[in-house]
């Protein structure tokens, strides 16, 4: 732990990393590397493989190390090899399913819809039906995390209990845990919305029309658990 | 706010904006997310040389538009209060001015502080005691601009007379900017009788409760 802690104090970004300490220091490591590669892409492509070893047990330092990378691959898609290492993320990243902590859930799915919203400036991304499933299968994810006619159970409290200082802790603990669920839910909803409209574009670009894409409509539309009045509109 | 195309587009766009922040420099999709002060925002967006844009105002809360008691008792974020309890509760939907806009993903905060006026069966504490202790945590505001707002005391016996004031300052911050910006406060009023009838004022609303559970509200 000495030692990430001297690296940490030698880099630039030592707030940054101070602020998101992972307890494991192999994990922090990994986290580091990005980091560090922040100056040199060559560099954040050759951490790649180290950050896939942190998914599924490190969830968090997974998704903020992916994060850190594809903030950098983002602004350079015109070069062939972070192209590649792009397209790599997007892939492995589409492979994987929601964490089921929502604190660390909330972080993933926007990470996720960001990427693919960047994938959809690409041919290979935007041109390609199994992209398309893919995203109606993220799709159909955030559907069966959405709790249908949910209302917000956190709030702001404002309680009085004289000598009771403990029990308030504990109520306030509680109602933070309650307004994560809220920001979840508030997340899944959002995002919901946001991939409808892709699929609507991705099915405007293969319409049904043709027999050939009728397939590829089929399987988005189940695989979004798309409702009947949204399978119309497609 | 999500930003998108109804149909399909041929190639990338370009997005650009005078105010506030866009996730994307380019793409079919994008999200803005407004500035954190009263400003005009015009987002423009270019197809193959063509552009269109489109102005929003944004303005700032301005503060409580009004309140709504949704419930008196069996409130999710306090214990129940049962009968030879002094205690009273009150669940409000608070509705943020103005109201003719959405200030969704607006976070609003009471800053706690300690409490003043403190007379009679309250003076047994010290105003740091009666401190505001819930306070201090960011709540997001809906679609309708509404939160809620979970008022609640609980003392325990002996009873007599007697009141205390919370003077409560509070916050407003776009979610996720991290600029704080000040919003007119508003106060919080706990009183008790000898007979261990508790009332909160709070919003231009009141909750009276006896100990015998009999609840009467305005």
């Amino acid at each position: 732990m000495k030692t990430i802690v001297k690296i940490i104090a030698l880099t630039v970004l030592a707030t940054n990393v101070l602020s998101i300490a992972f307890a494991d220091a192999e994990t922090n490591g990994t986290y580091l590397k990005v980091l560090q590669a922040s100056n040199n892409i060559q560099d954040a492509i050759q951490t790649l493989p180290a950050v896939e070893k942190l998914w599924p047990q490190e969830p968090e330092a997974y998704s903020k190390s992916v994060n850190q990378a594809f903030q950098m691959f983002r602004t350079d898609l015109d070069n062939p090899d972070v192209r590649q290492a792009f397209l790599n993320l997007y892939a492995s990243m589409m492979r994987k399913s929601c964490p089921t902590n929502e604190g660390q859930g909330i972080f993933w799915i926007e990470l996720k819809r960001d990427i693919i919203s960047n994938g959809l400036n690409l041919d290979e991304i935007r041109n390609n039906k199994s992209q398309g499933v893919d995203i109606a299968k993220f799709t159909g994810e955030i559907r069966s995390r959405i709790i249908l006619n949910y209302s917000n159970q956190g709030g702001m409290l404002s309680i009085s209990m004289p000598g009771h200082p403990e029990i308030i802790k504990k109520l306030v603990d509680e109602n933070e845990r309650k307004k994560i669920t809220d920001n979840f839910q508030s997340t899944l909803r959002a995002t919901d919305q946001m991939l409808v409209s892709i699929l609507r574009d991705y099915s405007s670009r293969f319409p049904s029309s043709n027999p050939t894409n009728a397939n590829f409509i089929k399987q988005i539309s189940d695989a979004a658990h798309l409702t009947v009045e949204e399978r119309e509109k497609l | 706010m999500a930003l998108y195309f109804g149909s399909t587009l041929p190639t990338n766009a370009l997005w650009s904006t005078t105010a506030g922040g866009l996730k994307f420099a380019s793409g079919s999709t994008n999200l803005f997310t407004a500035p954190s002060n009263a400003a005009t925002a015009t987002i423009t967006v270019q197809v193959f040389g063509k552009s269109v844009s489109k102005t929003f105002k944004v303005v700032e809360p301005s503060g409580i538009d009004h309140a709504v008691i949704a419930a008196t008792n069996n409130i999710l974020a306090f214990p129940n209060l049962t009968n030879g309890q002094a205690g009273a509760e009150m669940l409000l939907n608070i509705y943020f001015a103005p109201t003719e806009v959405s200030f969704y993903r607006v976070n609003i905060m009471e800053v706690g502080e300690d409490g003043s006026n403190i007379t009679g069966y309250f003076s047994q504490w010290t105003p740091q005691q009666l401190h505001h202790t819930s306070a201090d945590h960011w709540t997001t505001l809906n679609q309708a601009n509404e939160m809620n707002d979970t008022c609640a005391e609980l003392d325990p016996s002996p009873w007599s007379s007697g009141g205390f004031t919370w003077d409560i300052p509070s916050r407003w911050q776009v979610d996720g900017s991290g600029a704080t910006n000040f919003l007119n406060g508003w106060n919080q009023v706990f009183s008790i009788d000898g007979s261990g009838t508790v009332t909160i004022v709070k919003d231009n609303h009141w909750v009276q409760r006896t100990t015998n559970g009999v609840i009467t509200t305005k």
